[in-house]
């Protein structure tokens, strides 16, 4: 049956169809960051000497390590769950989270819903020094999560730059959130200025 | 580089002539022509051809290397491209070496592509940030393989899909909180689709792929099996011991897919069979050793004697076509039972029971359902059965060896006697099987049953 269409057009049909696949891959990725609704966040490199230096670097976030009695919304989460952050987003981009929910919840005007995946869910996590956050009563739950932001390459001749940059000033990254939660990177800010921007191809 | 192997032949014919000659199939004259046109050709392994292939090898790792050290630092698009370019080249490969006649080799060029698009699936997230779910992107690949296997009846690539398939499964199932994950259903069917319907017949008649689709459902089952068990700390023993009537129910479907009419499912009932026998009683000497659960679902009992009640009717089905007795459908009923007692007694008795007790509430069973398969194996000449049964009370009785004389004996003597045991064990399986084995060997294979 199969073998009446002659092998090479049955070849070909294979190619395209993979390579439609991997196109499909970076086409979708391209349209969160074309589409998506901006936000800032504040990032910590988690190996600050190798910070552009190597293949990739490792970023945190604040979001990156969530305390539930002091984050509203569910508290059940186990490894690999789906975790969705409601947050609100200020005029600048910047977000402050809200709650956090097993499915996406309904967004209102100037929220956004990041969409995430628990990677360890622990309790008593130490605070970072530091920060302004209120104590968290113990036992406090905490996740965390991997949003899709936590490792980035820049390539070679933009590396040194921004790593003088960042020596000097506060990083931030501007990412791109999609209509279902998904995020992507869409460049670096270092002390209030858009210092690279992720090309869509 | 084919062309390689003339030397080879030519070397064979040169010995096969003389004997061609005396059986008169090749004239004296004929055999003089034959010579001649040998000696004409040359004889000499071409070396340049052989340099200049070496050489091209060598110019593709140096491409290959120089593209791995620079690799970032190549333009984005470009590297999709080199991705890109990759792929098409071993399907190209494929559809000369097809052309060419080669179908093997042609096969082998097919999974080499399949294993880049894994490949670029992996490399094209790591170029564009993509940071996506794992299981996501080995379905991917597994269907883009199933793809290949199904267009290109390529061997290679449906080996490629099941076992990828599979293992999304067991990913989805184990790691990403899937408790039943259904949707490797459409893929099983599809596995069987492909070879059944899209394949020419004498592809379709490659007896592995049957294999690997039952393999890959059985270890589904299981998968599923132990995650629906699973309650957190414990495990509920209650629906692991299923396994037993499943399987039992599984081989009686087998034996009635060897009933039926359509060759197809004979051939799916043939390879079913064996796998469902082993299984089943690898299950039962396995549950022996599960102690920290609890037996928590409430209808396990009434389920496992519905799966006895249905594995009994349908081996009476498959009875009627002369290939089992009604006395096989009573013993897989008795079988699919053969968890129960040592369950129950642990159930009731709220974990104080006697060890001993359930030693040998277990052991019971296992001997006997190992003593039916070899039985019936010898006797419904089903070598596999019998092997099987035979493996299985050796094992069961190893193991009771050990539960019982292991803590009463100094341990010097304890080796001695079990060293002893196992030898005169051995001697006996073997010969056992010989003699049986012979018996069943008489007149045919699978199913023939003697009145």
């Amino acid at each position: 049956m199969i073998a009446r269409i002659p092998y090479f057009a049955r070849i070909l049909a294979v190619l395209l169809v993979q390579l439609f696949a991997l196109g499909w891959m970076v086409f979708d990725r391209a349209q969160i960051i074309e589409r998506g609704a901006e936000i800032r966040l504040p990032a910590r490199p988690v190996d600050p000497r190798d910070l552009f230096r190597g293949h990739y670097v490792r970023l945190g976030y604040d979001i990156s390590q969530l305390r539930l009695p002091l984050v509203g919304g569910n508290d059940d989460f186990k490894r690999n769950d789906p975790v969705y952050l409601l947050a609100r987003r200020g005029g600048d981009g910047r977000i402050e989270p809200l709650s956090v929910h097993h499915e996406p919840p309904n967004a209102g005007p100037d929220q956004v819903v990041i969409a995430g995946r628990v990677t360890a869910s622990m309790e008593n996590l130490p605070t970072v020094t530091g920060s302004d956050e209120p104590p968290c009563p113990t036992p406090c739950p905490s996740l965390s999560v991997s949003w899709g932001l936590e490792r980035y390459f820049v390539p070679k001749q933009d590396a040194k730059r921004l790593e003088e940059l960042q020596r000097a000033g506060q990083l931030e990254i501007l990412a791109a959130v999609g209509s279902d939660g998904r995020v992507a990177i869409k460049g670096l800010i270092v002390d209030g200025e858009l210092v690279y921007e992720e090309p869509l191809f | 580089m084919i062309d390689m192997f003339d030397g080879l032949y030519r070397r064979r014919l040169l010995r096969d002539l003389p004997g061609w000659r005396e059986k008169g199939w090749v004239t004296s004259d004929g055999a003089t022509a034959i010579r001649a046109e040998l000696a004409a050709a040359p004889a000499a392994i071409r070396a340049p051809a052989i340099i200049a292939f070496l050489g091209a090898v060598l110019l593709a790792f140096a491409a290959m290397t120089f593209v791995a050290a620079n690799w970032n630092d190549i333009a984005r698009p470009l590297r999709f491209g080199l991705l890109a370019g990759a792929m098409a080249a071993a399907y190209l490969v494929a559809w000369w070496l097809m052309r060419r006649g080669h179908e093997l080799f042609a096969d082998a060029a097919v999974l080499v592509g399949t294993a880049a698009y894994g490949a670029a699936i992996m490399l094209v997230a790591q170029i564009y940030h993509i940071e996506a779910r794992f299981p996501d992107g080995v379905a991917l690949w597994g269907f883009g393989a199933l793809l290949a296997a199904w267009l290109l009846e390529s061997r290679t690539a449906l080996m490629l899909a099941i076992a990828i398939l599979t293992y999304w499964s067991g990913l989805e199932t184990a790691e990403y909180g899937w408790r039943l994950h259904w949707p490797f259903l459409f893929a099983w069917v599809a596995f069987i689709a492909v070879i059944e319907t899209g394949w020419r017949s004498d592809a379709r008649s490659w007896p592995t792929a049957r294999h690997l689709i039952v393999l890959s459902g059985l270890i589904w089952d299981a998968v599923t099996l132990i995650s629906l068990a699973n309650q957190g700390r414990q495990i509920d023993l209650a629906v692991l011991s299923l396994a037993v009537p499943l399987l039992a129910f599984g081989w009686a479907l087998a034996w009635l897919l060897l009933a039926a009419r359509s060759p197809r499912l004979n051939a799916y009932g043939a390879v079913l069979c064996p796998y469902a026998l082993a299984g089943l009683l690898a299950t039962l000497f396995l549950l022996q050793f599960a102690d920290d659960g609890s037996y928590l679902w409430p209808w396990w009992i009434g389920v496992t004697f519905t799966l006895a009640l249905a594995s009994a009717a349908l081996s009476l089905a498959a009875s009627r076509r002369g290939l089992l007795g009604k006395g096989d459908a009573a013993a897989i009923g008795l079988v699919a039972l053969a968890a129960l007692p040592a369950a129950l007694l642990q159930k009731w008795s709220g974990g104080t029971a006697n060890d001993v007790t359930i030693l040998v509430l277990w052991a019971v069973p296992i001997l006997l359902a190992a003593v039916w398969s070899a039985a019936m194996g010898q006797q419904r000449r089903h070598r596999a059965s019998l092997t099987i049964g035979l493996i299985a009370f050796g094992a069961e009785v190893v193991y009771l060896y050990f539960e019982t004389f292991g803590t009463l004996l100094d341990t010097a003597l304890f080796f001695l006697l079990g060293g002893l045991l196992l030898m005169a064990l051995a001697a006996l399986l073997y010969r056992l099987h010989r003699r049986l084995a012979v018996a069943a060997g008489d007149g045919g294979q699978t199913g023939a049953a003697r009145p």
